[in-house]
This record gives structure tokens, C-alpha cells and sequence, in this order.
């Protein structure tokens, strides 16, 4: 197996697939604890309407991806609750809309060749060092921010109205939150498609939340179990001779009922071998 | 109400919306140590003069002036708080110091020993490692007012805290707060659709009823004709064993 990674093209698909997992991942746990996955979908849909409209302009992809996915963040951040319909048709206008665009935008472009359906699909088996490169800075700093802040990120989704009382800014923080996602997701995108970029999203975190007892252990668990689809996606579809993007999709939602099982039986062998005194077990229920 | 410089005083505030009023000619004050109960029922405003002690709305006229910014520990209505969030009782404690580090800040051995003291002083510490989620809705107030106290506030601001509790539990939330201000102190703003919450618990008193607003001391706005007029309805306000009940509907014989 070690033979896989001394081509050139899959350590650059390891490692820019390692570095999408590991900030997707982290960002998932937000994601799906604040009820908004279809953000990441809408988002990673804008961002490759931006790499298309760069492509029609020949403009490097990476940057009109960075600066669309940033721009609808920022937006559905900062946009109010419509009165007369929910928030989330926002996010399905923003996905019909971005997607239908993009079809256009490479039509019109003339650009339905092998770049239009990278674009599209995405391939990451064709990525270049710069693009590894970029990927990795990206996802490094969007890390880095998440660690640094992570309380003030947890609070601020936990109890708004309380974080708001206690002086802090909560529409900085989830702009910062939707801005970060943004990024993420448009360097991933252009490397990963939509697909796999959206799959990151969501499906590591919901296993993790699935698996972990706590948020430490979701935020821990989630991009360890990304990075291991990526990876295990690409050996797999090397040896197996399977699209690469699809696999890693399909091994990440095999995880989440495979999550659910798992926690399934952990809580049934609680029942019936409850811990004993002293044990770890929930305490009982105080009735007041 | 006693005549030392208020904690927090509205003079002539109206509040509202976009410009829009929602409560006019609101005057009313709290100093140290006492509890402000304020009471009306959904839509009258209780919730737009909670923000406004927060600081959250801003009045459209009039002043809220408050005593060189008392730090406030603020308890949302349960129902507000997303137990989606798997965090422990004592990582909701912790929040409560958030206000007191800066955004970069780590919490010190002290954060953590305070968030430990807080929950132990409303009666949870042996719950600190269970999930907020997996708690009852009594034991999940506790946390929320412990979160609160985490906050070493000299105002106390608490919303709806007994919404939604059998009878047992919300007299032991209601005693858990009223302890908290006579015996060690604090002052306590709280707010509520149903009199009897505050009935034996406020020294001070906000009614709210349609564009009507009673302000004053337990003891002068609790009076029957006062409370009829108010809400329009025949009000018996009895002592049983000490304490303050009220039974409406039923005229004087």
C-alpha cells in the first residue's frame, strides 16, 4: 500500500484531502448543531459558481471561488429572518440558483470541457501543488481561529440571547463562523467538488455527535474520521479502480448508521450492565 | 422602596421597535437588595423591558441610568437555550465567566472553582459532568441560574424561570431565588406571566396590564382594588399559613 503514496498525485490528493477534512470536519460540528447543513451545500454550490464565472473571465478558479462563497456567507450571516418565509428557503434559493448559474456561466463560456466538469464533479487526483498549497494555508488558518475561539463559537451557538447579554457580539461571531465556512469550503470545493466538500460538512460531524459523549469529544472525533475517509477513500479507490470523490462520500455516510448502531448497542449493554456504586453511570434523577 | 441610589432606574422610558413604541411613561427603579418582580401577561412587554435592563434596547425616550454598570447575571428562558449542544453542567456554569475573559482568554483554576461554587450553591455540583441535555427541567434552571451567579453579578435577571414546571419544582426554583436575595443579598429582577410566582418572594412590584402599569411596593400595589381594576376581575388576596394566595373570580361575600 505504501507503493500508492509514492505517486506524486495521490500525496497531493492526500494531503490537500487531509487538510480539507481536518477544517470541514471541525466547522461540521457547528454546522449541524446550529441546524444550517444546507448552508454548506448552498455555500459550496456559490463557490463553484465563482470558480466558473473566473474560469469565463480567465481569472484563477481558486479566487472567484474564495470570493463568491465569502461573499453568500457574509450575506446569509447577516441577513435578517425574512417574516413571511423561513431563513432556510434562503439557503434552497441560494443552491437552485447558484447551481442553475453555473450551468449557464459554462455554457455561455463555451467551457463544457474537461476544467468545466472538474469544476463541477471535481477530481482529486488532478491536483497541483499550488492548489495543495492554498488549500492547506486556508484550512490551517480556519483551524487555527477555531481553536483559539472556540468557546466564544460554542456560546454563541449554545445561548445567543445570553452571550448577547454578557457583551458579546454575537452577529461578529457568526459572521466570523459563516465567513470561516465560507473559506473553507470554497478552497475544498475547487479541489473536491461540491459533493465531497458537502459530505465533509456534515456527515463526520454527525457521526462524531453520534459517537462522542461530549462537544470535546465531537470536535475531536469529527475531523479524525474525515481525514480517515479521505484517506481511506483514496487507497481504496486506487486499489478498487473507483471514482475517488463518490467512494469517500459513500465509506462517510456508511459511518453515520454505522454511529448510530454503534450508540445503539453502547446504550442497550448500559442497560443491562449498569455500572455499580462508584461507577460512572448517570447519577439518579433528583425529583423536585 | 427604600431612598439610596437606585442600581438601575427607568425615567420615563418608552420602548419599542423600529421606532414603533411598545410601553409608554415606564417608571420604576431597583436598588440594592431587593426583588422587582415584574408581571403581565404574554405581549404586554415584559420581555422588550428585560432587554432594556440589558441593555439590548435602547429607549426611544426617557433614560435608563444605571449605578456605574452593574455587572448583571442574566437566566434566558429555558426554552431559549438549543439542548441540541452536548455540553456538561459544568462547561454551562463556565460560560458564565465568559464576560470576564477576553475573547482569547483561557478560563483559570479560579473560573473553574467559581463555576464549581456556583453550581454547589444552587444544590447541583454532583451533577457538574452530566450532560445539560440529559437533565431535568428543574435541574437544568439550577445550571441556568448557577451560570448566572458564575457571573459574581449585583443584579440577578432572570426570564420565565418557572415556565413550564410541575408544582414542586417551581416552588423550589421560586425558594432557591428568593434565598438568594434575602439571605445572601442579591438583587433579583424577575419576570413572569403568573402573579403568584412572585406573590411571596418580590418586595417590588411591576405590573403590566394592557396599556395599564402598576409600580410600587409589594405591599401597596397587592391590594385588592387595585388588583380588580387591574385585571378587571374579582381578586381575594388571602394569608394561609403565613403566606400570600390569591384566588380570582370569586367576589367578596
Amino acid at each position: 500500500m505504501s507503493d500508492i503514496f509514492q505517486l506524486e498525485f495521490m500525496r497531493l490528493a492526500a494531503v490537500a484531502g487531509v487538510f480539507a477534512a481536518l477544517s470541514l470536519g471541525i466547522l461540521g460540528v457547528y454546522v449541524v448543531l446550529k441546524r444550517v447543513v444546507f448552508v454548506g451545500l448552498a455555500l459550496a454550490n456559490l463557490a463553484t459558481l465563482g470558480a466558473a464565472l473566473a474560469m469565463a473571465a480567465d481569472w484563477p478558479a481558486e479566487v472567484g471561488a474564495l470570493l463568491l462563497a465569502l461573499l453568500g456567507a457574509a450575506t446569509l450571516a447577516l441577513v435578517g429572518t425574512p417574516r413571511r418565509v423561513p431563513a432556510e428557503s434562503l439557503v434552497g434559493w441560494t443552491f437552485a440558483a447558484a447551481s442553475a448559474a453555473t450551468v449557464l456561466v459554462l455554457a455561455v463560456s463555451r467551457r463544457a470541457d474537461a476544467d468545466a466538469m472538474r469544476l463541477l464533479f471535481g477530481n482529486v487526483l488532478a491536483i497541483t501543488v499550488p492548489e495543495a498549497a492554498a488549500l492547506a494555508v486556508v484550512a490551517l488558518v480556519v483551524v487555527t481561529v477555531h481553536l483559539l475561539f472556540a468557546r466564544r463559537f460554542v456560546l454563541v451557538v449554545f445561548d445567543p440571547e445570553t452571550a448577547r447579554a454578557a457583551g458579546i457580539a454575537t452577529g461578529a461571531w457568526t459572521l466570523a463562523l459563516y465567513v470561516t465556512l465560507g473559506a473553507a469550503t470554497a478552497v475544498s470545493v475547487h479541489d473536491t467538488g461540491a459533493l465531497l466538500a458537502f459530505a465533509l460538512v456534515t456527515l463526520p460531524a454527525m457521526a462524531a455527535l453520534l459517537l462522542a459523549r461530549g462537544l470535546r469529544g465531537a470536535f475531536l472525533l469529527a475531523p479524525l474520521l474525515a481525514v480517515l475517509a479521505v484517506l481511506a477513500g483514496l487507497v481504496l479507490s486506487f486499489l478498487l479502480d473507483l471514482p475517488t470523490g463518490p467512494l469517500t462520500v459513500a465509506l462517510l455516510a456508511a459511518a453515520v448508521p454505522a454511529a448510530a448502531a454503534w450508540r445503539h448497542l453502547a446504550t442497550l449493554a448500559r442497560r443491562h450492565h449498569p455500572p455499580g456504586p462508584g461507577g460512572s453511570g448517570q447519577l439518579p434523577r433528583r425529583a423536585w | 422602596m427604600t431612598h439610596e441610589q437606585p442600581l438601575l432606574a427607568f425615567r420615563d422610558v418608552t420602548l419599542g421597535y423600529g421606532g414603533v413604541p411598545v410601553l409608554r411613561h415606564l417608571s420604576f427603579h431597583i436598588c440594592a437588595g431587593e426583588f422587582l418582580g415584574i408581571v403581565g401577561p404574554n405581549g404586554a412587554g415584559k420581555t422588550t423591558i428585560l432587554r432594556a435592563i440589558l441593555g439590548l434596547v435602547k429607549p426611544l425616550r426617557g433614560a435608563i441610568e444605571r449605578r456605574a454598570a452593574p455587572v448583571i447575571g442574566y437566566v434566558p428562558q429555558r426554552e431559549h437555550i438549543d439542548t441540541i449542544v452536548p455540553v456538561t453542567a459544568l462547561e454551562v456554569a463556565l460560560m458564565g465567566r465568559a464576560g470576564r475573559l477576553s475573547a482569547l482568554g483561557r478560563e483559570s483554576r479560579r473560573d473553574r472553582e467559581v463555576a464549581r461554587q456556583a453550581l454547589a450553591r444552587v444544590g447541583v455540583e454532583h451533577l457538574e459532568s452530566r450532560l445539560f441535555r440529559d437533565l431535568s427541567g428543574g435541574e437544568q434552571q439550577r445550571v441556568l441560574i448557577a451560570r448566572a451567579l458564575a457571573a459574581e453579578p449585583e443584579l440577578l435577571v432572570l426570564d420565565e424561570p418557572t415556565n413550564g414546571m410541575d408544582l414542586a419544582s417551581e416552588h423550589s426554583i421560586v425558594e432557591l431565588i428568593r434565598g438568594l436575595n434575602r439571605e445572601a443579598g442579591l438583587t433579583v429582577i424577575l419576570v413572569t406571566h403568573v402573579l403568584p410566582v412572585v406573590l411571596n418572594a418580590a418586595t417590588t412590584i411591576l405590573l403590566l396590564e394592557g396599556d395599564r402599569i402598576l409600580t410600587g411596593d409589594l405591599a401597596e400595589v397587592l391590594e385588592e382594588r387595585t388588583l380588580a381594576t387591574l385585571y378587571r376581575l374579582p381578586v381575594r388576596l388571602l394569608q394561609v399559613g403565613g403566606r400570600r394566595t390569591l384566588v380570582v373570580g370569586v367576589a367578596d361575600e
